[in-house]
């Protein structure tokens, strides 16, 4: 009887146990929270995504109670504004994360994963591989936790954020042309810059066209003067493409350390002041620089022959 | 890098050894000297500031510039350095005010593009580069920067071989505060290598091949929440193919192709490695990360040259990706060709000059259209009187993105200038006029077109005295340039008048100018500006010269800076002094 009872306990500890067991990862199940945080207009790079600035992913374990490490995947999708699929991260690629503590939080790199996921067409990969660039537009993209062990989800999709990739052209310098040398009675007294605007434009007040020019040294190449001397004219201009200069220089007793020799550039910000980007992140929104000279009468007009 | 070190050494003291057993003749030429910068500002009232600096203060140079020959072999020495404390940002010479420079190290004053160390020596045919080279391998794979390294250029025959390695961007901690802070650079390394065969004169045919990578840990690391505007380490390879080929019939062929991979982020963490098959090609010289791209470009020039007539095909292409560290600041993603002719007479008396061409920018995505054509007539109708007109046109198109509704611009400059000589038995004559014309619409869609109207007119008198030694030269501007809507008008009197002087005693050439200039912006109180240039170049002995030249510039400002009240009438005066002396060695 008494081991009969035993056996009797026995199978209604194990239900006991199963059904705690059915609770726990039912309860588990709800536990994991995804909350996607996208910039709205995060940087074109995706490579760069992992920098907190585009955006984070928040998991956060409910009841208080912290998960001591857990392995999850992640799912991610990123359509565009037609509801196509762009890329994916199939969870089954995902690398695997472990969670521990109660909040986690990771940058949209680790959502990405673009050395484990794909892009939904060969274009669209050449595309990527050719430009590190989302093409401009608006785009959604989504997430979903898995269970790296079970590989069942422990999510639902979290809703789709949406945020508009801008591929901005710097501005193309144009006038003085490149290589032009101005009449230097009428170069002393103004000289007239002109440049392409950024495109797509941002609103009129917001970018900021930053104007340098730089006198170069005798024994200086003009690049070599532009990355190692002061400018001479350090200008912002808010919206406009042009900027009247007055030198006030002397540019008619020849100068042994200096030549009659220029070299200019303009800087793009944005409306946080911040250098747009450009292909070399080094160059900080500098657009490919022009020299003109002062002297002598020879016209040389802007052109877009080979040098 | 010790083996080239010692390939370095071992030609040296060959080619050394080689020449002083020949015994031949040594000769030293060039100059050395060093010149010195005052600049020195003062503005009334002090407080608040209206005027800032634009030079350094006190800027010290020397210059060092022998080339010693031993029969074949040369050495060319060029040493031009500045002794000041320094630094720069890595970008541009700007450095904050507000930010002290930390002190230089040897190797960051050695590789600061503020200084130039090299040495070439060579002989025969084998040429050794070392300390900071200016290295122009072709405009699609390097030639912009300066690198402080070694290789070589060797030109047996009509094989061209060429290698150099060495530190193309000096390293710079990030400093984030005070702000704006300063830009964190890696020390970039660029190793370069030419393969080809030339026939001066006739074709050169070649690779290119350029590697550069940043060193990681060579700066503090930047965390990302401090990034941008602080870059990540980089590494990219460009290899290019170039053939140029010209013949006696004056047809000319130049065109140059180009293969790019840039990894905008060499960090494991950030940018692993991808193994998926996306990149091929050029993958042996640089491991594809999730940052890297990949680029193409060709630039090709074709035509024909002769002595009455010229014509011209240009084009060049580059991809998205397109980058090459030795041009960081070449724009990508464009494509833009033009045809370009010269017609003269017989005589020379009559030349035209004309282009017309298009530029596609953003050319992956919805392109930007320019417009550009520049024609130039030139005409020597007598001996006294002739004519020069140029007439330019810049369209730029940049259609409609989202939210963003399109702009267009278009400039249309128009210049006129005679010029008429006379003389006399004691003096000739120029009297030159400028008439320039410029109308720049812009149109950004909604809102309605911005028009900018310039208009210029000079006229410059130059006599020439047969009987006196001084020479003197005059000319008085005029310039208007109107902005609607807003009406905002900017007008501008200038008026110049300068002399050269050669004097006997002591012996040495005198110039000067004076400028006067009347500015008035919209219905402000006119400023006044004057600028006095004074200067010499005095031969003190066979060998050495001492240059001197001095500029003040005087602005008084009308009422535009008004308020705050104290600015009404606010003034500064600039002094800027440059002098410098040379020493000419050899005969």
């Amino acid at each position: 009887m008494k081991a009969f009872k035993y056996i009797l306990l026995s199978k209604k500890i194990k239900l006991f146990i199963l059904f705690s067991l059915t609770i726990y990862t039912t309860a588990f199940t709800q536990f994991l929270r995804p909350n996607l945080v996208v910039n709205t207009r995060p940087t074109a790079y995706l490579a760069e995504w992992y920098r907190p600035q585009n955006g984070m992913l928040v998991i956060s374990a409910g009841n208080g109670a912290a998960l001591d490490k857990y392995n999850i995947r992640l799912e991610t999708e990123l359509l565009n504004s037609d509801g196509q699929l762009v890329y994916k991260l199939p969870f089954q690629q995902s690398a695997v994360f472990a969670l521990s503590g109660a909040v986690i939080n990771f940058t949209l790199d680790h959502i990405l994963q673009l050395q484990n996921g794909n892009f939904s067409s060969s274009a669209l990969t050449n595309s990527f591989s050719n430009g590190g660039k989302l093409a401009s537009g608006q785009y959604t993209i989504r997430i979903k936790i898995w269970d790296a062990v079970e590989g069942i989800e422990r999510s639902e999709w979290t809703p789709s954020k949406v945020f508009h990739i801008l591929n901005y052209q710097l501005p193309q310098l144009m006038q003085p042309a490149d290589g032009k040398a101005l009449e230097v009675h009428q170069a002393n007294s103004f000289v007239m810059f002109r440049w392409t605007p950024l495109t797509p434009t941002l609103p009129q007040s917001a970018v900021s066209y930053r104007i340098q020019i730089w006198q170069v040294l005798s024994d200086q190449t003009p690049i070599q003067s532009m990355r190692s001397t002061p400018p001479i004219e350090d200008r912002i201009i808010k919206g406009a493409t042009q900027f009247i200069w007055q030198p006030r220089l002397n540019m008619v007793v020849p100068e042994p350390a200096a030549t009659n020799q220029f070299i200019w550039t303009i800087q793009t910000l944005d409306e946080k002041e911040m250098p747009v980007e450009t292909t070399d992140a080094s160059t900080q929104g500098i657009s490919q620089p022009f020299v003109f000279s002062f002297g002598n009468k020879v016209q040389k007009t802007d052109t877009t022959s080979v040098k | 890098m010790k083996s080239i070190c010692l390939i370095l050494l071992i030609f040296l003291l060959a080619t050394v050894a080689r020449a002083q057993t020949e015994k031949k003749k040594v000769s030293v030429s060039g100059t050395l000297g060093m010149s010195y910068d005052y600049y020195g500002l003062s503005t009334h009232p002090s407080t608040p500031s209206f005027y800032s600096a634009r030079r350094p203060w006190h800027v010290v140079r020397f210059n060092v510039n022998p080339t010693i020959q031993v029969g074949s072999f040369k050495l060319p020495i060029r040493i031009n350095i500045s002794p000041m404390n320094y630094n720069f940002n890595g970008i541009g010479g700007f450095w904050p005010s507000n930010i002290p420079r930390p002190k230089q190290t040897l190797g960051q004053w050695l590789t600061n593009p503020m200084n130039n160390i090299g040495l070439n020596p060579s002989y025969k045919w084998a040429e050794l580069q070392l300390g900071t080279q200016y290295l122009q391998y072709s405009p699609l794979s390097t030639g912009e920067l300066g690198i402080f390294g070694a290789g070589f250029s060797l030109k047996p025959g009509r094989l061209r071989l060429k290698f150099f390695h060495g530190i193309s961007q000096r390293k710079q901690d990030a400093i984030y505060t005070p702000l704006p802070g300063v830009l964190g650079m890696y020390r970039r390394k660029q190793t370069m290598a030419q393969i080809g065969l030339e026939k001066e004169g006739v074709y050169f045919a070649g690779f290119n091949l350029v590697r550069s990578k940043d060193i990681e840990n060579s700066i503090a690391p930047i965390l990302p929440i401090n990034k941008p505007p602080h870059p990540d380490p980089q590494e990219s390879v460009v290899a290019t193919f170039v053939l140029a080929a010209k013949n006696k019939k004056g047809w000319y062929l130049n065109t140059e192709w180009g293969n790019s991979f840039q990894s905008r982020n060499i960090n494991n963490v950030s940018a692993p490695y991808i193994n998926n098959g996306s990149f091929k090609g050029l993958v042996g010289l640089i491991k594809p990360r999730t940052s890297t791209v990949e680029g193409f470009a060709t630039q090709t020039a074709i035509g024909k040259k002769s002595k009455q007539f010229d014509i011209g095909l240009n084009g060049r292409f580059f991809s998205k990706g397109y980058y090459t560290a030795g041009y960081p600041y070449l724009q990508n993603d464009r494509l833009e060709f033009t045809v370009s002719t010269r017609l003269s007479s017989k005589d020379n008396k009559y030349i035209f000059n004309g282009d017309i061409g298009r530029r596609f920018t953003n050319w992956s995505g919805t392109r930007n259209k320019q417009l550009i054509a520049n024609t130039n007539f030139f005409a020597q109708f007598t001996e006294q009187f002739s004519l020069n007109a140029s007439y330019n046109n810049f369209g730029f198109q940049a259609p409609a993105v989202g939210s963003f509704l399109g702009m267009k611009n278009v400039a249309n400059d128009l210049s006129i200038n005679p010029t008429y000589t006379w003389s006399n038995t004691k003096m000739s004559n120029l009297l030159s006029a400028t008439y320039s014309w410029s109308k720049y619409d812009e149109t950004i869609v909604p809102n309605p077109t911005t028009t900018n109207n310039t208009q210029s007119a000079m006229l410059m008198y130059v006599p020439v005295f047969f009987n006196k030694n001084w020479s003197p030269d005059f000319s008085v501007l005029y310039f208007q340039n109107k902005i609607t809507p807003g009406n905002i008008k900017l007008r501008l009197y200038t008026g110049s008048a300068g002399v050269s002087v050669p004097i006997k005693k002591p012996k040495m050439s005198f110039k000067g100018q004076l400028q006067y200039t009347n500015t008035k912006l919209q219905a402000f109180t006119p400023s006044n500006n004057w600028l006095a240039t004074a200067g010499f170049n005095w031969p003190l002995t066979k060998k050495i010269t001492w240059n001197f030249s001095g500029t003040l510039n005087f602005l008084k400002y009308g009422n535009e800076l008004v308020p705050p009240p104290t600015l009404l009438g606010a003034n500064y005066l600039e002094s800027h002094v440059r002098t410098s002396i040379q020493y000419r060695l050899g005969k």
